[in-house]
């Protein structure tokens, strides 16, 4: 039996598309709301850091709303992302400084988000409609079996990668470490979770991207995870990003 | 040095601070379970301005500001203080910025209290933002550092789509404008005294309390907001009489009076691939019981239009900020003096009183400003300038500011005016200034 296992693995392989591994992503198990008390530590090509506190709250993968809490001078200020199938992403900033609601434009999703090294389109879901998916081969990454997939983002995306190479970890289809290219096709930022399990959910704890291209770093640590708490939908609204919570 | 008590506003709109802080430490120590949760914060920013003359300017200056805030899950508090500082004269003041209750529902925010609000979509300039003075010695300062409180209730309501805004303003304040002041004359000199015993602000009445609505409109692709406003001036309007003396003719003050204006306003913001484009427009009535008074402006528009980029760690933005009169209706006024016609009322004699208060300085203008951090914001860069495009006088400025440490940080900036002798900005090239400031953030 197991002869014909080891036999049927390499067809089994063979048999498994990209798309079928990126399918595996998009319905991997998640909570329906996430919220959480985020550190986000900046690093410069010195080594010199600087430190953000953040408070999340998430509504599967489309939905978030997050306000700074620290440095003094950034406190307060909020963001608001809603995801749509069907048209552009909203995204709305409250800047309490100038006492302004400030719209983001869907074409900045290129952009770093508050000086960090993600974009906003690093923080937005991929719509598997928008990319082609290469299963490049099976690998081992800390031990742990893993798929690498290639995502080819659809020119019409006009996303700021060339392509972006995934590890995907088998056991829960979370891609554990990416590699992005930019439109040059040179590496430009690399990125590595950690997780935990909470609830039945495999969780991430801790989300270091490196921007190899500027030697500059982002360390996101999550604290107090909170899963399935039952947060409204309505809490998404950008009257709440006005609200600090509490 | 010394305490003085506090005058935040000119005479007549003057808000008595000391009844205030005792009324809201009363109200603090009735509420212990809410100041249990009361997050504090707040800069320390001593500054220093040296004039062109190589002496420091002496202009009231917000030594440490403090801010409050406690938020339940439907009802949360929040005040502002700021303590100025004055070198001139030695002397710190007291001001209570802001100071109001929110009531959080499932339409929107309700807020009660002394209040800043702020509308528009441009940035710094906005003809539509009326609602609340600006305090003019902090006339360059972003956002809400430059605006005043006002005793208000307002309410910022979301049904559906739309957000509505509606703000109901009791009690009157002027501006607060700096007479008198050699380092900044922005107004340049009256050819009287200008005698602010002789203000006469709106009677205290409810029929007087000023209003505003705003509504705003979201689209896929735009959003658009349009509002009305109905108050009073927030420059008073002169009134003189001309005697006739031995040594001639002379300018008597009568008095100093708010006319209350409506304002119709509206904005529009849009993006153009990476470019946000923001306009706003303004159309001012200000009441003229025989439409003659020459003193009034007459119909006026305000507009500016905005062009702004930001990406990486750089911001771009462009304005074009213009302003006049639409239709000239009072007769010239001939006197002794000679003849002040309409043409030059329209020009310079009266500026705005009301909308952007760089309308003030120049009603035909270009302002450029460009940003830059670097190393996670611990060094930036920013310049800007603003060009009078009639009289072709000019402002520039640049500042530097590095971080020491993550809450400390250190600025530079210069600030250089001038151009041609007919400008308001070359009448206030005394303003030109170095500045060291220090900024401590907790």
């Amino acid at each position: 039996m197991r002869t014909i296992l080891i036999l049927l693995l390499p067809l089994m392989l063979l048999g498994q598309t990209g798309m079928d591994i990126a399918r595996k992503i998009d319905q991997r198990a998640e909570p329906t709301d996430m919220v959480s008390d985020m550190t986000m530590i900046l690093t410069n090509k010195k080594g010199q850091t600087r430190t953000q506190k953040i408070h999340s709250v998430m509504q599967g993968r489309e939905k978030q709303i997050i306000w700074f809490l620290e440095p003094a001078d950034d406190r307060g200020v909020a963001f608001l992302k809603i995801e749509h199938k069907d048209r552009d992403d909203e995204m709305r900033i409250w800047l309490p400084g100038f006492g302004k609601m400030r719209r983001i434009s869907s074409s900045k999703k290129a952009e770093n988000f508050m000086g960090s090294d993600l974009t906003y389109e690093d923080m937005t879901s991929r719509d598997l409609d928008d990319y082609t998916f290469e299963l490049l081969r099976e690998d081992e990454l800390d031990g742990a079996a893993v798929w690498v997939l290639q995502s080819n983002p659809k020119p019409e995306l006009r996303s700021a990668y060339s392509r972006i190479v995934s590890w995907v970890r088998q056991a829960d289809a979370l891609p554990v470490k990416e590699e992005y290219y930019n439109r040059s096709g040179k590496l430009e930022k690399i990125r590595v979770v950690t997780t935990e399990q909470l609830q039945g959910y495999t969780i991430v704890t801790r989300m270091f991207v490196e921007n190899v291209l500027k030697n500059h770093s982002t360390e996101l640590l999550f604290d107090k995870i909170k899963v399935d708490s039952g947060v409204k939908d309505n809490l998404f609204h950008e009257r709440n990003l006005r609200r600090l919570p509490r | 040095m010394k305490i003085v008590a506090v005058a935040v506003a000119v005479k007549g709109a003057k808000i008595a601070i000391k009844p205030l802080i005792l009324g809201l430490a009363l109200g603090l120590s009735a509420t212990g379970p809410l100041l249990a949760q009361l997050q504090l914060h707040g800069v320390v920013n001593p500054l220093v301005r040296i004039t062109r003359a190589q002496r420091v300017m002496d202009l009231p200056h917000r030594f440490v500001t403090i801010e409050g805030r406690r938020q339940g899950s439907s009802v949360g508090m929040f005040f502002a203080t700021a303590l100025e500082y004055r070198p001139g004269r030695d002397s710190l003041a007291l001001e209570l910025r802001e100071a109001y209750a929110e009531v959080y529902t499932g339409l929107g925010d309700w807020r009660f209290g002394k209040q800043i609000n702020t509308w528009g979509a441009a940035d710094g300039n906005n003809p539509t933002d009326n609602i609340s003075p600006y305090d003019f010695y902090y006339l360059f300062l972003p956002g809400t550092d430059r605006k005043m409180g006002t005793l208000a209730a307002s309410a910022n309501l979301y049904l559906g789509s739309f957000n509505l805004t509606a703000v109901l303003v009791p009690i009157f304040r002027p501006n607060r404008i700096p007479l008198n002041e050699p380092d900044f004359p922005i107004f340049g000199e009256a050819p009287f005294e200008i005698d602010l015993t002789k203000e006469r602000p709106p009677d205290r009445k409810l029929s007087n309390s000023e209003y505003g609505l705003r509504l705003g409109l979201p689209f896929s692709q735009v959003d658009i907001s349009v509002s009305y406003f109905s108050g009073f001036d927030r420059l008073f309007t002169p009134y003189a009489t001309i005697a006739m003396g031995q040594a001639g003719p002379s300018i008597e003050l009568d008095s100093l009076v708010y006319h209350r204006t409506q304002v119709l306003g509206g904005d529009l913001v849009t993006f153009i691939g990476d470019f946000a484009v923001r306009t706003e427009a303004a159309y001012f009535m200000t009441e003229d019981d025989e439409g003659t008074s020459p003193f009034i402006r007459n119909p006026y528009v305000q507009y500016v239009l905005q062009l702004d980029y930001s990406g990486g760690q750089a911001t771009y933005m462009a304005q074009y900020l213009g302003a006049f009169i639409t239709k000239l209706d009072g007769p010239d006024v001939i006197s002794p003096l000679g003849t002040i016609t309409e043409e030059d009322n329209e020009k310079d004699n009266q500026p705005p009183k009301l909308g952007m208060p760089f309308a003030a300085i120049a009603q035909n203008a270009v302002m450029i400003t460009a940003s830059r951090d670097f190393s996670d914001g611990r060094y930036s860069v920013r310049g800007q300038t603003l060009y009078d495009l009639d009289h072709r006088g000019y402002m520039l400025g640049g500042q530097v500011t590095v971080g020491l440490e993550e809450a400390f940080d250190i600025e530079l900036g210069l600030t250089m005016l001038g151009g041609d002798k007919e400008s308001r900005l070359y009448a206030m090239r005394d303003f030109s200034h170095l500045s060291l400031a220090l900024k401590y953030s907790f």
